[in-house]
């Protein structure tokens, strides 16, 4: 890969996310500001805050999809560069990302949307449709099916899939990765309770056992208690609330709420 | 009851007088205009009987030389076919380019759209008579002539497709770090298919429709045929060609319509 300079690369790090003095603004109005902030390998950590309180924007930043003002990013050791668009894709080579709608690509089959995820380590393009894909790749991609429970939906075309089911396909994409941190933005809101709870179980789970790094946002605080091991709580671009979940009481909650 | 008519909106929103005054400039163009060109039911009537003459003396149509001339039509067919098919790839690429947010070369977008347009609004028969004047009478002028033609209108159609598709599944493949090339396959191919199949269908029908005209300046098929028969006074033959080409035609409006069906509408 690259040259990097000294600089870009943070040696021996336990931590696998590391931001500094983040600062964004939209326009004229700041939406980020300061933000401090470790994740350690093998974390999961839930970002709460209500909305407008810029969880979405601080995790754009983390992606390299948005500009930022100031401040730094390292993730896997790696600074994020937006300027060179090689070392871009290669800091995120390693991220998976599962955004609140599933955003797979309509008409194609599930195996090739799971395929997909390999495209970012692998640039070959017989791995732009399942078809073409060497039989390692496919067999591969039928395993992260397996493991979110859809083995038998390979080729069915992903328009056909419910709302949890396309949600779990993006997992089996984002698990084809390989990747150290999983990063979720509301991943279950647009899922109904009950299907939510079975995504936000797998997501779990599936990190735990494969030691991948989790960071999601959410708006649901028994979710946040669940399933992370330590809360973030952002208000007004500021980080207010940074405990264990198991820490979590419900005066600091409702004073966090709180206007 | 009493009536509430003062109380009733304005037929008509209030308009200046100034566009009162456009739809009368329009109207005025128009009458002239149709003086100009000689628009008058008189004229069409006078025609009739000649129209009828000529029309007897189509028929019946004269099959003699039914071998050469089927040999021209298929010509007509494959200079429609190859060139649509090479025109559809040059569209395409140039598309890529011509998609706003999408270009892998944002530099290239003004001069791929710009070429795109240049090749749309210059005529198909200029085109040909172009090409013939270059390379030469023949198929390969007509050929080329296609070609342009459908780069043109394929790729105009083919980058707008692009660009409306939803942007989503491409984010979600470049936030992991997809080049470009690969979230064009990958992501935007699929999406915009349905419309491009459609695209290529019309551009083929298109094609098919131009290059019996283009035989009209020596571009290659049929058209010379229809042109020197014609000109020979040889209207049964005429007629022979003509059915050809009405054969011809409705053979690939309605392939396109059932490929359209199987492959768009379900
Ligand atoms: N692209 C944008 N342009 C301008 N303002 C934005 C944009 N995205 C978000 N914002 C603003 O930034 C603030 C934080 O938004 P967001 O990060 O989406 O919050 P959350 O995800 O916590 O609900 C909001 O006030 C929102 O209006
Ligand atoms: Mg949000």
């Amino acid at each position: 890969m690259e040259k990097f300079t000294k600089s870009s690369i943070l040696r021996d790090s336990h931590e696998i996310l590391k931001v500094t003095n983040l600062s964004k603004s939209y326009k004229n109005k700041k939406v980020l500001r300061e933000i401090n902030l470790n994740v350690s390998y093998g974390e999961s950590v839930a970002l709460i805050g209500s909305n407008g309180s810029g969880k979405s924007t601080l995790i754009k930043c983390l992606l390299g999809l948005t500009n930022i003002e100031k401040g730094e990013i390292y993730t896997n050791q790696i600074r994020l560069n937006m300027k060179n668009n090689n070392l871009l894709k290669f800091y995120r080579r390693d991220i998976a990302f599962i955004w609140q709608t599933h955003n797979l690509v309509p008409r194609l089959s599930v195996l090739s949307n799971v395929i997909h995820g390999s495209l970012n380590s692998h640039p070959n393009p017989r791995l732009w449709y399942q078809a073409f894909a060497p039989s390692e790749i496919r067999s591969r991609a039928l395993n992260c099916l397996d493991q979110v429970g859809l083995k038998n939906f390979a080729k069915n075309n992903v328009n056909t899939l419910s709302g949890g089911e396309s949600q779990r396909v993006a997992i089996a994409r984002a698990l084809m990765q390989k990747p150290k941190l999983m990063i979720a933005d509301e991943p279950v809101a647009s899922l109904d309770p009950k299907v939510g709870i079975e995504v936000m179980n797998l997501l779990k789970d599936l990190t735990l056992k494969q030691g991948i790094t989790l960071f999601f946002t959410t708006h649901d605080l028994k979710h946040a208690e669940h399933y992370a091991n330590r809360v973030i709580g952002l208000k007004d671009g500021v980080i207010k609330i940074n405990i264990k979940s198991k820490e979590l009481n419900e005066l600091d909650v409702d004073e966090f709420y709180a206007a | 009851m009493k009536n509430n008519y003062r109380d009733l909106p304005p037929r008509w929103d209030k308009t200046n007088n100034l566009v009162y005054f456009s739809y009368l400039l329009v109207l005025l163009f128009f009458i002239w205009s149709s003086k100009q060109v000689g628009l008058s039911p008189l004229e069409l009537l006078k025609g009739v009987p000649y129209m009828i003459r000529l029309l007897s003396e189509m028929l019946p149509p004269n099959f003699s030389r039914i071998f050469p001339l089927l040999k021209s039509i298929l010509e007509t067919l494959q200079i429609a076919f190859v060139g649509t098919f090479v025109g559809i790839l040059g569209g395409f690429s140039l598309a890529i380019f011509a998609a706003k947010e999408l270009s892998p070369i944002p530099k290239l977008y003004k001069i791929s759209r710009g070429l795109i347009a240049f090749f749309r609004t210059i005529p198909d028969l200029i085109w040909a008579i172009f090409f013939v004047a270059t390379i030469g009478l023949g198929t390969s002028a007509g050929t080329l002539t296609i070609i342009v033609d459908t780069i043109g209108f394929s790729g105009r159609f083919f980058a707008e497709a692009m660009e409306e598709i939803e942007k989503k599944p491409q984010k979600a493949l470049e936030a992991i770090g997809i080049s470009k090339i690969a979230i064009i396959f990958c992501a935007v191919l699929p999406e915009v298919l349905p419309s491009f199949i459609n695209t290529s269908l019309f551009s083929l029908e298109k094609a098919v429709r131009s290059s019996v005209v283009l035989g009209l300046v020596g571009a290659g098929g049929i058209g010379i045929e229809l042109k020197v028969a014609m000109e020979m006074f040889n209207y049964d033959q005429a007629s022979t060609i003509l059915i050809l080409i009405f054969i011809l035609v409705i053979i690939v409006e309605q392939l396109s319509v059932n490929i359209r069906n199987k492959y768009i509408n379900n």
